[in-house]
């Protein structure tokens, strides 16, 4: 936490679909956390009862004071929720101008300050349009703009950009890069891509099944990512595994030889690059550590590099150039070996 | 392919004919209104004593009851809409009964509960209130059928607005009564709107229940319903009139609507 103050501190526990939410999140004044985990992980349920929209127990300290106790409305908490919800009877003005009308501003200085943060977010020409008439990104502007008009302690964004094509989410994502570095409030945003959570956030919050399973810097969680979702997130082939005197087994079927000893039965997550996966037509000579037969199920192409789908045991994932591709005559329904050397097998504890 | 959608679509022939007999049998009276209609002493019939009272009467009640579905019907809306407790079903099935009831019945069950020898008979005569007979008791009766119109609309269109709304105006410092008087309220606006036409429709168009509660008094309880009903076998020309200007009143309430009660229901 270094030595800056403090701005957001929740140990909050909440009823979330099948599951109960318990989430332990600290964030320091003007940083930038972001939740990321699979769909029903809790993420949404967070950000919502931090706003009190969702009933919760535990305290959520803003600046050191618990907020839990107090109405919605008293928390001082800017919320944005997917694709934005503006109000659909005003304008982009009014719609800004709400927060600061409840907060006692009179009409024409709400507007005033309504319009310059709409110019601040790129969209003041806009101003006197109703929400129907706005594009995706120029709604989820006008949102933005609408839940800093009132000045909030603590910022939070569920699912920014989820709504957008790929041209307006470049440009909200450039807007709220630019915007969340210039705010001095905590900022907790829910995200399902991982360019966002990289570009954006100081730090992710792993969430899965109602629990934190990681807590840590973007660079931290892609080199060891704690959860088979978030390493898939990111592009890694990962599995839960037990360690054996042998190697690993793997929870879903398979084993893996990784190259650091482990005492038996310690519960980890093997993460396999996808660069690293080798595939060969013939069973290849020598013996690499990890060796097994598979059938191509999908091929993508990214970039330069095709990604192939390997269904085996177990599945994998394997990225390889074009012309590998091509020279391996891969396509779908085709029958492949996969080897990884055990040092391309990474161990997290779990 | 195309062909056999199209045989698909084409309408049977029964269907098609007992579809034109039904717009018949809708529309034939409302032709036979129009076209007996005594144009040449519209006018005069119009402006006769009785009937401007009968019509000054329904406008003021109908349009006072409408004002109390408002003030009753629209919290009630509320809590049907957005609150869970046991019954609720129970209540809103409760809630539209007068839909279906008979309105006579309506009326008796008034008099049984307001009237003098009624449940409330007594509280209400002790405190110095005589509902049946008087213009007091056409606005009760007609609140009665009305009600439902406006419960339902406004229900149907709390329960189908996005939460987030008002989720997202407390985070923005609005207390409950705010929220609920600049969001919840403007959005469910049109509903609104439309429930209140049509409570006021059924209101100006109360017959059963106001004859049976209220009575047939000239200028006191004396509705422009009831008043079309008494001439009609005194003097036809002035209850065609009269049921002219009720058919003109409904015709342009549904145009006001532009089918906003169909599509919503």
């Amino acid at each position: 936490m270094g030595g800056a103050a403090v701005s957001l501190a929740v140990a909050l526990t909440a009823r979330a679909g099948t599951f109960t939410l318990t989430a332990d999140v600290a964030a320091e004044a003007g940083s930038v956390v972001a939740l990321v985990g699979p769909n029903g992980a809790g993420k949404s349920t967070l950000l919502r009862a931090i706003a009190g929209v969702h009933p919760s127990h535990g305290p959520i300290a803003i600046d050191g004071a618990d907020v839990a106790g107090l109405a919605t409305h008293a928390r001082r908490v800017g919320y944005v929720p997917q694709d934005g919800a503006l109000f659909p009877h005003l304008t982009a003005l009014d719609n800004v101008a709400f927060g600061p009308r409840q907060q006692g501003v009179r009409r024409t200085a709400a507007r005033r300050r309504a319009a310059e943060w709409l110019d601040r977010l790129g969209v003041g020409e806009l101003a006197h349009r109703r929400p129907a008439a706005l594009s995706g990104g120029q709604a989820q502007r006008v949102a933005l703009a609408r839940a800093l008009a009132v000045d909030p302690r603590v910022l939070l964004l569920d699912e920014p950009l989820a709504a957008l094509d790929a041209d307006a989410r470049t440009d909200v994502r450039q807007a709220l890069r630019r915007h969340l570095s210039a705010y001095d409030g905590t900022t907790l945003v829910v995200t399902h891509d991982p360019l966002d959570a990289v570009t954006l956030a100081d730090r992710l919050v792993v969430l899965d099944e109602g629990r934190v399973v990681q807590d840590a810097s973007p660079v931290e969680v892609t080199r060891a990512p704690r959860s088979p979702w978030v390493a898939r997130l990111l592009g890694a082939n990962a599995y839960r595994a037990t360690s054996a005197a042998d190697g690993l087994r793997l929870d879903e079927g398979g084993t893996l030889v990784g190259a650091d000893d482990i005492a038996p039965g310690v519960p980890l997550l093997a993460v396999v690059p996808p660069h690293a996966v080798a595939l060969h037509r013939q069973r290849p000579e020598g013996s690499p550590r990890n060796l097994w037969p598979g059938t191509v199920s999908e091929l993508t192409l990214v970039g330069a590099r095709v990604r192939v789908g390997v269904d085996g045991r177990p599945p994998i994932v394997a990225e390889v150039t074009a012309a590998a591709a091509a020279e391996l005559e891969l396509r779908e329904g085709a029958p492949v070996w996969v080897s990884i050397k055990a040092t391309e097998v990474t161990l997290v504890a779990l | 392919m195309k062909a056999r959608a199209a045989t698909i679509r084409r309408t049977p022939l029964p269907v098609g004919g007992l579809a034109v007999l039904a717009v018949v049998l809708l529309m034939l009276p409302l032709v036979g209104l129009v076209a007996k209609a005594p144009w040449s002493r519209l006018p005069a019939q119009l402006s006769s004593g009785g009937a401007l009272d009968a019509l000054r009467l329904s406008m003021i009640t109908s349009t006072a009851s409408v004002v109390l579905c408002l003030l009753f019907g629209v919290p009630l809306a509320w809590v049907l809409a957005r609150s869970r407790f046991r019954g609720r079903s129970l209540l809103r099935s409760l809630v539209t009964l007068p839909l279906v009831l008979p309105p006579v019945v309506g009326g008796v069950a008034l008099l049984l509960a307001f009237g003098r020898a009624g449940l409330l008979g007594g509280a209400l005569s002790a405190a110095g209130i005589r509902l049946p007979f008087s213009t007091a008791g056409v606005v009760l009766a007609e609140t009665f059928v009305a009600l439902p119109f406006l419960v339902l609309s406004v229900e149907g269109a709390l329960a189908a607005l996005d939460e987030r709304y008002e989720q997202v105006a407390a985070t923005l410092g609005a207390r409950p009564w705010a929220v609920f008087r600049r969001v919840t309220l403007p959005i469910a606006g049109p509903a609104l709107a439309a429930g209140a036409a049509l409570s006021w429709a059924r209101a100006l168009g109360e017959f059963g229940a106001t004859i049976t509660f209220a009575g047939n008094l000239p200028g006191t309880t004396q509705t422009l319903p009831l008043y079309v009903y008494l001439q009609l076998q005194t003097d036809p020309d002035a209850a065609v009139a009269m049921s002219l200007v009720l058919l003109v009143v409904s015709v342009a309430v549904l145009i006001g609507l532009r089918g906003r009660w169909a599509v919503r229901r």
